[in-house]
């Protein structure tokens, strides 16, 4: 009797044990579909926006655009030797455009074809590293005004007031004043130039963000400070962020050839679009297309970032999808 | 009609209040300004007297140089001996080249650069206005289409660029227009539009988007079922509710100008601040730098100032904040 008694137990403590393992097995499963489905939605996500944005053409051959100015400016020492950008061949000089020198040679004799590509990297440098600078301190001054809030957050943003009433292109041109001309200088100059705007925007972005419902959802769940910022702020705010600075790059682009132009920026006789410019504008009863290429190559570089900015805008706005 | 009289007057002290607050305001923003431009200044390596006298120059000269300019004195008592002359005499310092005052420098050729700044702003919006809103109007259409490609591509082209093709086409090919100088009014015409064409593509966006919300609003259908010609419905109606952006971005591309016009002014020869400026950056001539850009930045501030006002004076829901509701009824 009491054997079949302890018999029964332990088959019901084993049918416990079982059922208990059938659980756990059960919920293992239940929380590696959950995870698998998270993971899922990050690149589902990105695959949403992309559909969106691969609709519209025009932004898709710009961003072909974009992808082969960028590769050019890469590889431009692998097509061409940045020694054929600034050898001189005063024979060779004010050749027209034709077989040996696809763009023509300038007033001494270089082949504007090789300075172009060579100038293509330093402006695309122009255009991409301050933005990404200056986004980069915005995000680090406009989250530390929002995290910390209260005395941090009105410091910061009366000095964005402040520097913000300095108009932008003339408190780079200060910068540059102070530290003189040259390439790392403007880059400089520029970067600080444009980090009280973003500043602004980037806090304007994650108020909204911190303002949304869901965080306080996230919130009530027990969620700490680091997990909202790492899995809901900062995946809401990278949207808009990208295409900030997107659009950025093309008016750094602009800017940085306006600068180069003035004589402020690379120095001679490294090449720049806006230099280059420059350069042509002396000779121009003589050789019209010395300063033709370089001003197409900056209205296609900048049309064609506009255009990916646009496109990306489009592709993000929940409201379109 | 008596009592109507009375809250106008009393609409109209408060926003003198306003302004006069606004304006007070801007004294403590541009010493702190003047401070930024100082600490810029600061960054300058080296010694101003070296950099503007040469290596070779006997140390006895660099020395009396700095002490000619008050150089030689620690930061925050150059700092506020700046701010003493600028509030008791309007004196910027003078130049480090030809000795003479800030203020006279700039003034010269201050006409030069407002007349450009404010010719482009206004060609720019009496370009931009009509085709934003007949791309509004037409939406969807391939005018709509037309325009839109149009606003791209002004916006993506360097004014200083096109500046120089319309120098090489108007100047040299044709040879109608002076490609350098401002002697008589057809020296401005190639700079205007240099400067109006790549600035009107923001103003055919900014119109047609804000045209695009107005459009739609009950008002607009109201006004139609009233009976009010197509005309009158899109610029009285409709137009004037989409105009108040427009005044902005008026206001803040007139101070982008005055600063970015820098480049126009070097293509076109114009003796104009910009020009100023840059000379002075490549001479090092601090205090014309610094004279230039606390001008420039106390302009743009007003014109700041002055959007905040005519938004205040045009539009009713925030003319009532200042009448403080009684007219809200």
């Amino acid at each position: 009797m009491t054997r079949a008694c302890a018999a029964g137990f332990r088959e019901v403590n084993n049918l416990a044990d079982v059922t208990i393992a059938a659980d756990q097995a059960d919920a293992e499963a239940r929380r590696a579909e959950k995870l698998r489905l998270l993971m899922r939605k990050k690149p589902k996500y990105i695959a949403e926006v992309w559909r969106v944005f691969w609709k519209n053409k025009l932004a898709v051959v710009s961003l072909a655009v974009v992808l082969f100015i960028l590769l050019a400016a890469l590889c431009a020492p692998l097509i061409v030797p940045y020694s054929e950008a600034i050898r001189q061949d005063v024979l060779a000089k004010f050749t027209p455009p034709g077989a040996g020198h696809p763009f023509g040679t300038d007033n001494l004799g270089r082949d504007v074809f090789s300075r172009i590509l060579h100038g293509g990297r330093v402006s695309m440098t122009m255009g991409v590293i301050p933005t990404f600078a200056s986004l980069l301190l915005g995000i680090v001054f406009g989250g530390a005004a929002v995290y910390c809030g209260g005395r941090v957050d009105s410091v910061v943003m009366r000095l964005c007031d402040m520097l913000s009433c300095i108009p932008g292109v003339l408190l780079a041109l200060t910068f540059v004043a102070a530290l003189g001309p040259g390439l790392e200088n403007v880059l400089i100059a520029v970067t600080i130039a444009s980090v009280p705007d973003l500043t602004r925007y980037v806090r304007s972005v994650i108020l909204n963000i911190v303002g949304l419902e869901y965080i306080d959802a996230a919130r009530s769940c027990g969620a700490g400070g680091a997990r909202i910022v790492a899995r809901h702020v900062i995946p809401n705010a990278a949207g808009p962020l990208i295409l900030s600075a997107v659009s950025n790059i093309a008016s750094m682009i602009m800017i940085g050839a306006g600068l180069s132009y003035l004589g402020l920026g690379i120095q001679p006789p490294n090449p720049e679009w806006g230099n280059m410019l420059a350069e042509g504008q002396n000779y121009f009863t003589r050789a019209p297309y010395l300063m033709f290429a370089p001003g197409v190559v900056i209205l296609v570089a900048v049309l064609a970032f506009n255009l990916v900015g646009d496109g990306l805008r489009d592709a993000l706005d929940p409201k379109l999808r | 009609m008596c009592l109507r009289f009375f809250e106008r007057g009393k609409l109209v002290s408060r926003i003198i209040y306003y302004v006069l607050r606004r304006l007070l305001f801007l004294i403590p923003t541009l010493i702190c300004v003047i401070f930024i431009v100082f600490l810029i200044m600061a960054l300058i390596p080296g010694d101003p007297g070296r950099t503007q006298l040469g290596l070779e120059a006997p140390q006895e000269a660099v020395d009396m140089f700095n002490r000619e300019f008050g150089l030689d004195r620690p930061f925050l008592t150059r700092f506020f001996s700046y701010i003493g002359g600028i509030v008791t005499r309007l004196d910027f310092g003078v130049s480090y080249r030809t000795r003479s005052p800030v203020v006279s420098e700039i003034a010269g050729k201050l006409p030069v650069t407002f007349a450009v700044a404010a010719m482009s702003v206004a060609a720019a919006v009496l370009f931009g206005v009509p085709l934003g809103v007949l791309s509004a109007i037409k939406r969807s259409t391939l005018v709509d289409t037309g325009v839109t490609v149009l606003a791209l591509f002004f916006s993506a082209i360097p004014s200083f660029w096109f500046g120089l093709m319309l120098l090489q086409l108007f100047s040299i090919t044709l040879a109608v227009l002076p490609s350098h100088g401002v002697e008589t009014w057809r020296g401005y015409v190639l700079p205007v539009l240099a400067l109006a064409v790549p600035g009107s593509s923001g103003f055919i966006r900014l119109t047609r988007v804000t045209m695009l919300d107005v459009v739609h609003q009950e008002y607009i259908n109201t006004a139609r079922a009233k009976g009010a010609s197509e005309y009158a419905v899109i610029w009285r109606h409709a137009f004037r509710n989409a105009a108040l952006p427009l005044i902005n971005g008026a206001g803040l591309m007139f101070g982008a100008l005055l600063g970015g016009a820098v480049i126009i002014e070097a293509v076109f020869s114009l003796p104009g601040l910009g020009r100023l400026l840059v000379t002075a950056i490549s001479q090092r001539n601090m205090p014309i730098v610094m004279g230039c850009t606390i001008f420039m930045s106390a302009v743009f501030m007003v014109i700041i100032l002055c959007i905040d006002i005519a938004y205040a004076a045009l539009d009713p829901r925030v003319r009532r904040r200042f009448s403080g509701g009684e007219q809200s009824g």
